[in-house]
């Protein structure tokens, strides 16, 4: 360490000390959006796996759950209750897509999230899901294999796979 | 295979002890047993059994085990707001330490090593304190890295890391014939997966619901000041004051008051007043207008303020059989927690009982 070193390294010290001692020093919280996954391919592609899958009022068609989804002829958000089955409105598909995205976050990668996990059998790396205690009876989750179609659907969703915005959604036709 | 490591590090060491000084008085050794009772209107209850055994060569070395078994019961709000149903688990926790004793220090080391079905903890630690100026004045170091495998209830896919290491120093000073003073610092640095896997959190309009999101690194600190005087010949006081900060923005301050007094040659009797309060971190809200890199709903890391009063008895016989001493001590703490900013729970009060027996061989 040189002569000029020195006060450098006292400076040093000193920030440091102030830093560590300080107990105003807090770790910043600044708003952060879930991920900016793709809208189209969620209402095209996945949401259907969804309602066929997840949104029976048992599981998640239920406005007390955190991920509760929409679906014709289940949970609705502000429908008639005579309209039930009608096709889903684009709140309701926006609410669904802002549910499953925002449960893509929050663990190491994507594929780690609770979103692509949890309906994935606990035999091939998925998670806990009380659905196959409570609905299934010990029965297998919603995804039994990695290469469940469905699965592959959510987990490439999730990685951000992207959709032609024009799209078909299957659900948008009235009910005959 | 842990517990077995332990108990074989434990059996390792013990030759050590027994030929570290071969001039040494012959073994001090005490068993000690308890079990207590915690019960909240929280819905939770946790009762706690526990064993220990130390040996002690006066002025050589010391070696320690034990092992403790809470088993717990809950149904409270974090329970029931993640939809789930009550909940029971058992955890088992096995430590030991040893320690040598020189004339005017003293080295040791620990091991501990707690499992639970969602919770897996191995801490090793090293501590040491000299005597200086004529055993007047006594400075301590210590440490000690934590190993926690963080997991969920019936799931073997679920599995996250946290680590935290901690250090510890301390002075303890006598400053005259009867009042002792004590300064403490402790810090710490977890690093890892901090946040409840089962709590969600939702934006205040409910469109956004997130795994609950703590930050991966925290910084704690903590001073102490414990004075203790005594009082007549029989008793005395001691005054405790701490505050504790972080870089999650949690300040808390903690004051405590203990009297202890003899009743008689066997009882003494100690009453203890603790209170504390605390802010909340930075970034926990009662409720959150959109999403946030952090979001919480941990009621620990709100505003809080909370009140233990306690009394202890303590029983002490000598020579009584073949024990050279044997003794029991009752406690029972009544706490009241009052959250500021919680919107799921209010306050939370309680009792925490617990009796304890000790043998000398």
């Amino acid at each position: 360490v040189s002569d000029l070193g020195k006060p450098r390294w006292t400076r040093v010290a000193v920030v440091v000390a102030i830093a560590w001692f300080a107990p105003g020093c807090v770790q910043p919280n600044p708003p952060e959006p879930p991920p900016e996954l793709d809208f189209a391919f969620f209402r095209c592609d996945l949401q259907p796996v969804l309602v066929k899958q997840c949104a029976a009022p048992a599981c998640h068609g239920n406005g007390k759950r955190f991920f509760r989804l929409y679906a014709r002829n289940r949970l609705r958000l502000g429908v008639d209750p005579l309209d039930v089955n009608r096709p889903l409105h684009e709140e309701e598909v926006r609410a669904n897509f802002d549910a499953a995205r925002a449960l893509v976050q929050g663990l190491d990668s994507p594929e780690d999230s609770m979103m692509v996990r949890k309906p994935l059998e606990s035999s091939q790396g998925g998670y806990y899901h009380g659905a196959t205690k409570i609905f299934r009876w010990g029965g297998p989750n919603v995804f039994s294999s990695r290469d469940d179609p469905g699965y592959q659907k959510l987990l490439s969703w999730a990685e951000g796979t992207r959709e032609d915005p024009s799209c078909t959604d299957p659900g948008k036709d009235e009910a005959p | 295979v842990q517990l077995s490591r332990t108990l074989a590090a434990l059996f390792a060491f013990l030759p050590v002890v027994l030929t570290s000084d071969l001039r040494a008085d012959s073994p001090e050794v005490d068993a000690r047993v308890r079990a207590s009772s915690y019960q909240d209107n929280d819905h939770t209850s946790v009762s706690t059994v526990g064993a220990s055994a130390n040996v002690e060569i006066p002025g050589a070395a010391r070696i320690g085990a034990s092992y403790l078994a809470d088993i717990v019961s809950s149904a409270s709000v974090d329970v029931v707001s993640a939809a789930t149903g009550r909940f029971h688990e058992t955890r088992n926790e096995v430590a030991g330490h040893a320690e040598v004793l020189l004339s005017d220090a003293e080295v040791g080391g620990s091991y501990r090593y707690s499992v639970e079905n969602d919770w897996r903890s191995s801490s090793v630690g090293a501590s040491s304190t000299i005597d200086l100026a004529q055993k007047n004045t006594q400075l301590s170091i210590g440490g000690a890295l934590v190993l926690n495998q963080v997991g969920r209830a019936n799931d073997p896919n679920f599995s996250r890391r946290l680590r935290s290491y901690i250090a510890n120093v301390g002075v303890t000073q006598n400053l005259d014939k009867s009042t002792l003073a004590q300064l403490l610092y402790t810090a710490s640095y977890d690093d890892g997966f901090q946040s409840s896997p089962y709590r969600y959190v939702s934006t205040s309009d409910r469109v956004f619901t997130f795994l609950e999101r703590d930050p991966m690194t925290r910084l704690r600190q903590a001073f102490g000041l414990r004075l203790r005087r005594s009082l007549l010949s029989s008793s005395s006081l001691g005054i405790e004051y701490r505050l504790y900060f972080d870089d999650w923005g949690t300040m808390g301050h903690t004051g405590q008051l203990r009297l202890a007094s003899d009743l008689s040659e066997v009882t003494s009797i100690v009453l203890r007043q603790r209170m504390h309060y605390q802010n909340g971190a930075s970034f926990y809200h009662e409720s959150y207008d959109r999403p946030y890199r952090y979001m919480t709903v941990d009621r620990e890391l709100s505003t809080l303020w909370d009140s233990f009063s306690g009394v202890q008895l303590l029983l002490e016989w000598e020579k009584v059989g073949p024990f050279p001493k044997i003794g029991a001590d009752f406690s029972g703490d009544f706490f009241y927690f009052r959250y500021l900013d919680f919107a799921l729970l209010s306050h939370r009060i309680g009792f925490v009982g617990s009796l304890g027996l000790m043998g000398a061989l």
